[in-house]
């Protein structure tokens, strides 16, 4: 597990991340979201060990990670943007990694460098961005440590490739212990893979749950209620997040278990009534304005 | 995680990634290694075995000269390498997306610094050794062999190879201590030229702004030039390292092991420094201008202070003393100096008046150091001990050089820094005198100095040292007549004892001697061959077994003897068409000259006999203005009307203090004091007889003569009045001596101090007469040992 407690970090001027506490568990996909310079980046590096917190502690496992190999070789990281050592290949990089990760999966790599179609003998200075990051997702992956912290691991890739790396992140789940951590701006790019998310705003973490756990006590309803009164009944009973009305067709998002809602509006003699699923965003609706903030604002 | 064995991977690794830089090392010192002597060598030997050319010895010395210590044509790539290499393996610094990849590796900074280190060394030692070492099979391809040669080049290689770990790491302290490229190579310039910058300033504010300030040869600053920097150490440790031709083989000198051990300790300072630097350096200055945020403001301040400060004393040079141009000058260049620096630490524009505190700082400073120099607030001109707080002083000519006392005195009395500390004496009241002439000369304003120039009066520089009873050691010099200073030291060396401690030559080891080059007016040189004349007349045998003592005249002095004999014949026969003239201007100068010197010349006459009567009247002066105008009578042709202006005393004389110093100096005789040589001819020996006739020496470099004349010039030496001595009067001759370093095992000069000589130096004489007959001509020679 890894765990953040109270980690602040100041940049000059720039208050990066502000009292961030979180826990990141084993065995989930754990997504970061936030807008551009919500401080993703920077905890990523914080618990990669490349930044010292200024204040609080990163733990890998019960081991703090600044500058102790132990906890950072269970940790591997993805930045943003991926850099090679001049004239690398995807070989040397292997073998650079290999020296570094002693459970570095050579012939997993290969084989894999050879699914993806990547030239292994290919300088990769003259690889394309989106290769680039194929390349560093492959390294990180097959470095066989527990956690894998991806920055924006998703940008660049085309979908086809995007789905690729989702699978193989579920593979490597399945397989083995394995939590990556996916820093992404946007919800939509993870909200099929998370099972876990944190959202960060202006370097607080507003906050970090079980996806599953919010879709339980949020849910999206549409329905039509003729009477005017009944209706404005149902908005006093329920716990409305959202509420949206064209034409007789109301579809709110309301807080509650699926039958504590579902029971408000049948009880409102509606002519039409039904759960509809939950996008990664209309949950954070609800969580987020509970916060005192405006998602839109945030995320979208 | 990462064991030992991992951790020399990691550095193979990391050397691997530097390949190209080690590809070019070898380039670079391919060329400047075994390529350079392979072309010396193919050149010379072309000639080898053939009638013109080079014998095997001689190639061997071609081969070992291009080798071993002290090139710095090497070591300036040797050090430029070091910082190169520093660059590039630590460059990632100054790059967050690299310091993301690096950072976030499961090894400790410590390791991967240790790691690149080790890797970029090798960027180095790889090709440079395997250069020397191939620089060494030439020698076996040459057949060149040499034991001693070859250790030598084993060590320098090992030297080099801490010259480049030296440059390394002081590039390496930069590159912790910046966020950029651009500014790592500011601040290798800055941390190369920090020290020197501010010794430059000093010296400029000194000479400028306090007249009796001692100079810069009083001050530690000139003693820790050769340590300002790690490059200049690097580069400094090499100088001193040279190798002479002796006995037609190289010797060898090697750095001390002294200097070995200061660049291991600078080496390991400096990484250490680093290393702590880099742990404790903030990921995230990566790409800002200082690495360290709390450095900016002190960086820029101590830049601009010293830049600003010399925008304004040239200025207040420029403008003639002004203060108001000096005053402006130092705003103008300190603010865009702030300006500037601003500019680097923020890359924008519009920040650059940001921290405008910093700057006002600055500038305060600057004036601050400024007026406390111009307006000398803390008195330093004026300041004058009470006599009764002194425990003792020492007084130096400081137009006079007796030769440096730390290199002169024998080793076990090697305990000061400064001429003055040898010279102290608890005899202070002519050395109070002194002082005290001289701050009030300084104050005098009704009479400035340039007043006492236009009259003609000579002045000095009094170099004196308080040593107050509080243990303070103090240095000042002042401008002072003369006269006041020779007076002064007249009375001071009254005492045996005190004047074996003034003059350095009476406590060095004479073996340590190389030579001693031997000037001596026309005057005393005929005086000499005269009375060796004489000697030889009387005693024909006498003589014979004296010249068969004369070892090994060459060739060219032969010539030079052959000349000079024509031209005395010459000149002999042109005072004789011109007998008349010659004649009333000789009783016109004998009527000049005093009794003394004429009762002399009387006894000289007399003793000669057959010499001619031009000779015969020829005054032998005390001093060059005596023998000036003896002259007159020489040279019938020439008006005297124009100061002749050859001796310092006449130049002095003449308000000419810089030219009198330099007369002195050098103590050409007068051109009218030499035979004139034959106009230059056409062939090769006619020219170089020429030339050789103004180079008007004797050098002796047998090591019992050396010994005999320091000896006999040391016993002539303790009853001689200073003013005799001291190079500032117009002697008649002068005796330089060149010594060697005290550890060096060969022939290099480090020093030569000159003294004066003149007739009454008996025991000195008589040696100098019997070399000067020896050598027939007397001038031009060299007498070897």
């Amino acid at each position: 597990m890894i765990k953040i407690d109270n980690v602040s970090m100041r940049f000059d001027e720039i208050q990066a991340l502000d009292h961030v506490s979180a826990q990141m568990q084993n065995g989930s996909i754990f997504g970061l979201v936030g807008t551009n310079g919500a401080g993703k980046s920077t905890l990523l590096r914080v618990i990669s060990g490349v930044l010292k917190p200024q204040e609080g502690s990163v733990t890998v496992d019960d081991k703090p990670v600044w500058e102790n190999p132990a906890a950072k070789e269970r940790v591997c990281f993805i930045p943003d943007t991926a850099w090679f050592y001049p004239n690398a290949t995807s070989l040397g990089m292997m073998e650079y990694y290999h020296l570094l990760y002693p459970r570095f999966d050579v012939k997993r790599y290969q084989e894999m460098l050879a699914k993806f179609d990547l030239d292994p003998r290919r300088k990769l200075s003259t690889f394309s961005k989106g290769m680039k990051k194929q390349v560093s997702v492959l390294l990180g992956v097959c470095a066989n440590t527990e956690y894998l912290l991806c920055d924006e691991t998703f940008d660049g890739l085309d979908p086809v490739m995007r789905q690729a790396v989702k699978s193989l992140f579920a593979s490597e789940i399945m397989n083995r212990d394995f939590t990556p951590v996916i820093a992404s701006h946007s919800l939509r790019e993870i909200e099929d893979i998370c099972d876990h998310v944190g959202l960060l705003h202006k370097g607080g973490i507003l906050f970090a749950k079980d996806l599953d756990e919010m879709k339980l006590r949020i849910h999206k309803v549409q329905c039509v209620i003729p009477d005017a009164a009944l209706e404005k009944e149902l908005h006093e009973e329920l716990e409305i997040l959202q509420y949206d009305k064209r034409g007789s067709l109301l579809t709110l998002i309301a807080r509650g278990t699926r039958d504590q809602v579902l029971r408000k509006v049948q009880e409102k003699q509606p002519l039409f009534c039904e759960i509809l699923p939950l996008t990664l965003e209309e949950i954070f609706i609800s969580e987020t304005e509970v916060a005192g903030y405006d998602i839109k604002n945030l995320v979208f | 995680m990462t064991s030992k064995i991992s951790f020399f991977k990691l550095a193979r690794d990391e050397w691997k990634k530097l390949t190209w830089v080690t590809a070019l090392f070898g380039i670079i010192f391919g060329l400047l290694l075994p390529f350079r002597v392979l072309i010396v060598m193919a050149g010379e030997s072309r000639y080898l075995d053939t009638i013109h050319g080079t014998n095997l010895a001689r190639l061997s010395r071609y081969y070992w000269e291009q080798l071993g210590f002290g090139h710095w044509e090497v070591t300036i790539f040797v050090i430029a390498a070091g910082a190169f290499s520093a660059l590039c393996a630590f460059g990632y610094l100054h790059s967050p997306v690299k310091l993301d990849f690096y950072h976030s590796l499961p090894i400790k900074r410590r390791t991967l610094f240790a790691a690149k280190i080790v890797g970029s060394a090798f960027t180095f030692i790889v090709p440079y050794v395997i250069c020397q070492a191939l620089v060494l099979l030439l020698s076996v391809v040459y057949k060149v062999t040499w034991a001693a040669g070859t250790a030598e080049l084993i060590a320098s290689t090992g030297f080099g190879i801490l010259q480049f770990l030296a440059s390394y790491a002081g590039t390496l302290l930069a590159v912790m201590l910046t966020g950029k490229m651009l500014t790592t190579v500011l601040a290798v310039g800055v941390l190369g030229c920090y020290i020197p910058l501010w010794y430059l300033l000093s010296v400029i504010l000194g000479e400028m702004f306090l007249p009796t300030w001692p100079g810069r040869y009083y001050s530690n600053w000139e003693t820790a030039l050769p340590f300002s920097s790690p490059w200049m150490m690097a580069l400094m440790s090499d100088m001193n390292c040279r190798k002479s031709l002796v006995n037609d083989s190289w010797q060898m000198v090697w750095p001390k092991v002294t200097t070995v051990l200061q660049l291991v300790l600078l080496i390991a300072a400096l990484l250490a420094v680093s290393l702590l630097l880099y742990q404790k350096r903030k990921t995230e200055r990566a790409g800002c201008a200082i690495a360290f945020s709390w450095m900016e403001g002190l960086i820029k301040i101590a830049l601009v202070v010293p830049s600003s400060l010399f925008a304004g004393l040239a200025a207040y040079e420029l403008f003639e003393d002004s203060m108001a141009w000096a005053v402006f000058f130092i705003l103008l260049f300190g603010l865009l100096g702030g300006l500037i620096m601003e500019f680097i630490y923020r890359w924008d524009i519009r920040q650059v008046f940001a921290n405008k505190a910093q700057l006002v700082f600055a500038l305060a400073v600057s004036f601050a150091i400024l007026l406390v120099f111009r307006f000398d607030v803390f008195g330093y001109n004026t300041w004058l001990p009470e006599k009764e707080e002194v425990a003792a002083m020492a007084l130096r000519n400081g137009y006079d050089y007796f030769g440096d006392y730390r290199v002169w005195v024998p080793a076990d009395q090697e305990s000061h820094e400064w001429d003055t500390d040898y010279l102290e004496t608890e005899t202070i009241d002519p050395i109070y005198e002194v002082a005290q002439y001289g701050v009030d000369f300084l104050s005098d304003k009704e009479r400035p100095q340039e007043q006492w120039e236009e009259e003609g009066t000579a002045l000095t520089e009094a170099e004196i040292k308080y040593r107050l009873k509080s243990g303070k050691e103090v240095y000042r010099r002042y401008t002072v007549p003369l006269e006041l200073v020779t007076e002064s030291l007249g009375e001071l060396l009254e005492d045996p004892g005190y004047r074996e401690r003034f003059y350095p030559i009476m406590r060095c080891d004479p073996d340590r001697i190389e030579y001693v080059n031997i000037y001596l007016n026309k005057g005393m040189r005929k005086e000499l061959a005269k009375a060796e004349q004489q000697e030889q007349d009387s005693g024909a045998g006498n003589a014979d077994s004296q010249a068969a003592d004369f070892k090994n005249p060459d060739s060219e002095d032969r010539t030079a003897a052959l000349k000079d004999e024509k031209s005395e014949s010459e000149e002999t026969r042109s005072a004789g068409e011109t007998n008349e003239e010659s004649e009333l201007k000789e009783k016109e100068s004998t009527e000049k000259t005093d009794g003394e010197s004429e009762s002399e010349e009387t006894g000289s006459d007399g003793e000669t006999g057959g010499e001619s009567e031009l000779e015969e009247t020829e005054p032998f002066g005390e001093t060059g203005e005596e023998y000036e105008s003896d002259e007159e009578t020489e040279s019938p042709g020439e008006t005297n009307e124009e100061p002749n202006m050859e001796t310092g005393a006449e130049y002095i004389a003449a308000g000419e203090y810089s030219e009198a110093k330099y007369a002195a100096d050098i103590e050409l005789p007068s051109p009218d004091d030499i035979e004139l040589p034959p106009q230059t001819g056409e062939t090769a020996e006619e020219v170089n007889a020429a030339s050789q006739w103004y180079n008007d020496s004797i050098t002796i470099d047998g090591k019992e003569d050396i010994r005999q004349l320091v000896e006999a010039y040391r016993k002539d030496l303790l009853s001689m009045p200073y003013e005799v001595v001291t190079r500032y009067s117009g002697r008649e001759g002068s005796l330089d001596f060149y010594i060697r370093d005290r550890d060096d095992k060969v022939d290099y000069i480090i020093d030569y101090a000159s003294y004066g000589v003149n007739k009454d130096f008996t025991e000195t004489m008589k040696l100098l007469k019997d070399w000067i007959a020896r050598e027939s001509v007397g001038m031009n020679s060299s007498l070897d040992g």
